[in-house]
């Protein structure tokens, strides 16, 4: 075979080499790809940093632990029984129950009997997954806010002046006062809700938004009649695309996102608000509620989608997130996003430790997509222990 | 991100954008990726033979330009920017998977997928043969034959992509193509038989 033919073998070979079907739909599912890892860089990226810090705090506390037994006549006096918490630290407390929460949140277990369990939540966000039993009383308590779980998963979190409770699965009651020594107050939240209540001594000029007991979605059927309106949040759309999200974040979380109208625009549009302002739980809450309120809309899968997303990397509740993709799935079983849910939900399952369930959508996927893009990957990911 | 987001909608918060010294038009890492994640992705499926593979650099390629954003002071360079980014972790990707094949002696590509899906049988054992000269070839050599090659860069360019003097750049596509035409040259196994 002389030189040129070869050449000519060459171009041939080259005409019929595959072409990169990098066509519209493709572009848009890269695109938002790229934009989940890059969030998920970020906060990897921030865990590393907290954990670089918690690590630093740690060494500290033992060179002067080792100093002052060195120098001191007796043993180191017994810890108070609080927590600092480090990346999404757990307390079981009980059959199916517990409570994770990040690091900076304080938390304490005040009680817990086969009657009755009191958590107390000084500060920050705790997540907490609850097997409701009628024989006893689970109970979280933030500042003079209470909280009593119907059976259900539900977030807490206390910043002080008002305590944010986001409902994710199951009901719970709140109960608060709205000015100090005043009757308390109860409301039921549901799946999908949300509200924001006065803690200790709220302030005159806060009443009108952070004081007021505003949960979201369908109104309970024992929320107080005659709340005060939520101020209304004037531009929290225009800041959100302009990409202001932390200051469109606290137009609208204080009143437990009143403003943000039941239909998937908006809620998407807030649940990026709460996104990209690292409110992962509100955003949950807002993306959930987009996808069983309006599931029929072409917005819900990729809803469910970024749902499992948030859930399973900013959360840390796999299972759920899990759950999630499936549903992304279902929604649309023909969509472009339902290969990457399928593979999505087996990662989902493996963290969760649900090793048979990770290998079950792993068989699924192959059925389903026997030239997949993830195939090597999740191949990987079931044989890695 | 997976919510479908209007346009006029930000990504993500902390988009850096780029002004071009001449038109002053800022560019996002939004237009870059729609201007120029075709051709990373033709690179990476001409360097990689692989689809997943070509997919995974074009991510990892765009989450470096993204992180790297404000080191690139005109729009109109990024392209090559993009590009020697996309050389350089599809070198690194090469080489792991030699390092791999060698140790383990699997995870080989398949070289049937490599051919477009309507060519002839007897074009896909060509394509599958050429594949085969390519992945035998030391990385370097492969790099420069495919950028020359198949994606049909200047010499000029392909130095600059791969960081190379342009004699060295001549130099290893040369010698890439020697090889391929001497391999290329010997007749498919059975062939002999056939005729």
């Amino acid at each position: 075979m002389t030189e040129l033919k070869v050449d000519k073998h060459i171009q041939a070979a080259r005409r019929e080499l595959r072409v990169h079907s990098w066509d519209s739909p493709r572009v848009e599912a890269a695109w938002r790809e790229l934009g989940l890892r890059r969030l998920g860089e970020r906060a990897r990226a921030r865990r590393l940093a907290t954990m670089g810090g918690a690590l630093a705090v740690a060494a500290l506390l033992a060179l002067a632990l080792i100093a002052f037994r060195a120098l001191g006549p007796g043993a180191a006096p017994a810890p108070k029984a609080k927590v600092e918490a480090a990346v999404f630290e757990r307390i079981a407390l009980g059959e199916a129950t517990e409570v994770r929460f990040p690091r900076g949140t304080r938390i304490d277990v005040r009680e817990q009997t086969g009657a009755r369990v009191v958590v107390g939540v000084h500060a920050g966000t705790a997540h907490f997954a609850v097997r409701h039993d009628p024989r006893r009383v689970f109970r979280v308590e933030a500042g003079n806010v209470e909280i009593e779980d119907l059976g259900t998963a539900f977030e807490v979190e206390n910043v002080g002046s008002s305590v944010r409770v986001s409902v994710s699965e199951g009901s719970v009651a709140v109960s608060f006062r709205t000015n100090e020594g005043g009757p308390r107050r109860r409301v039921t939240l549901n799946a999908g809700q949300s509200g924001t209540y006065p803690s200790e001594r709220p302030s005159a000029e806060k009443t009108a938004s952070a004081v007021s007991p505003t949960p979201t979605g369908a109104p309970s059927a024992e929320a107080p009649s005659g709340a005060p309106p939520a101020q209304p949040a004037a531009d929290w759309r225009e800041l959100a695309r302009a990409g202001k999200h932390r200051q469109a974040y606290e137009l609208i979380a204080p009143s437990g996102f009143r403003d943000v109208r039941d239909e998937p625009g908006d809620l998407l549009l807030a649940s990026d608000v709460a996104r990209l302002s690292r409110h992962p739980a509100d955003a949950a809450v807002l993306l959930r509620k987009l996808v069983t309120r309006h599931e029929r809309d072409s917005r819900a899968p990729s809803a469910a989608f970024t749902l499992g997303w948030v859930l399973m990397n900013e959360l840390g509740r796999p299972r759920e997130a899990a759950l999630a993709f499936a549903r992304a799935e279902a929604l649309a079983p023909r969509g472009n996003l339902a290969e990457d849910a399928v593979a999505r939900a087996v990662e989902a399952w493996h963290r969760a430790g649900e090793t048979s369930r990770a290998k079950a959508e792993v068989e699924r996927y192959e059925k389903a997509y026997p030239a997949g893009r993830h195939r090597a990957m999740l191949k990987r990911l079931v044989m890695t222990p | 991100m997976s919510v479908p987001i209007p346009r006029d909608e930000p990504l993500a918060a902390g988009v850096r954008v780029v002004v071009s010294p001449r038109s002053e038009k800022p560019i996002g890492i939004e237009e870059l990726f729609r201007r120029h994640s075709a051709a990373i992705a033709s690179l990476g499926l001409a360097m990689l033979q692989s689809v997943e593979e070509a997919d995974d650099l074009v991510q990892d390629v765009f989450l470096r330009a993204w992180r790297a954003l404000d080191r690139l002071e005109d729009p109109e360079g990024a392209r090559p920017w993009l590009m020697t980014i996309a050389v350089r972790l599809a070198r690194t990707r090469l080489r792991r998977r030699k390092l791999t094949q060698l140790l383990f002696r699997f995870d080989e590509p398949d070289f049937e997928r490599v051919a477009a899906p309507g060519a002839l049988p007897e074009h896909r054992d060509l394509v599958k043969r050429l594949q085969l000269i390519l992945d035998k070839m030391p990385v370097e050599l492969r790099i420069a034959w495919v950028l020359r090659h198949v994606q049909a860069e200047t010499v000029q360019s392909v130095a600059e992509l791969c960081g190379w003097s342009l004699s060295t750049a001549k130099r290893r596509i040369q010698e890439a193509h020697e090889r391929v035409i001497k391999k290329l040259d010997v007749p498919p196994r059975g062939a002999e038989g056939e005729r």
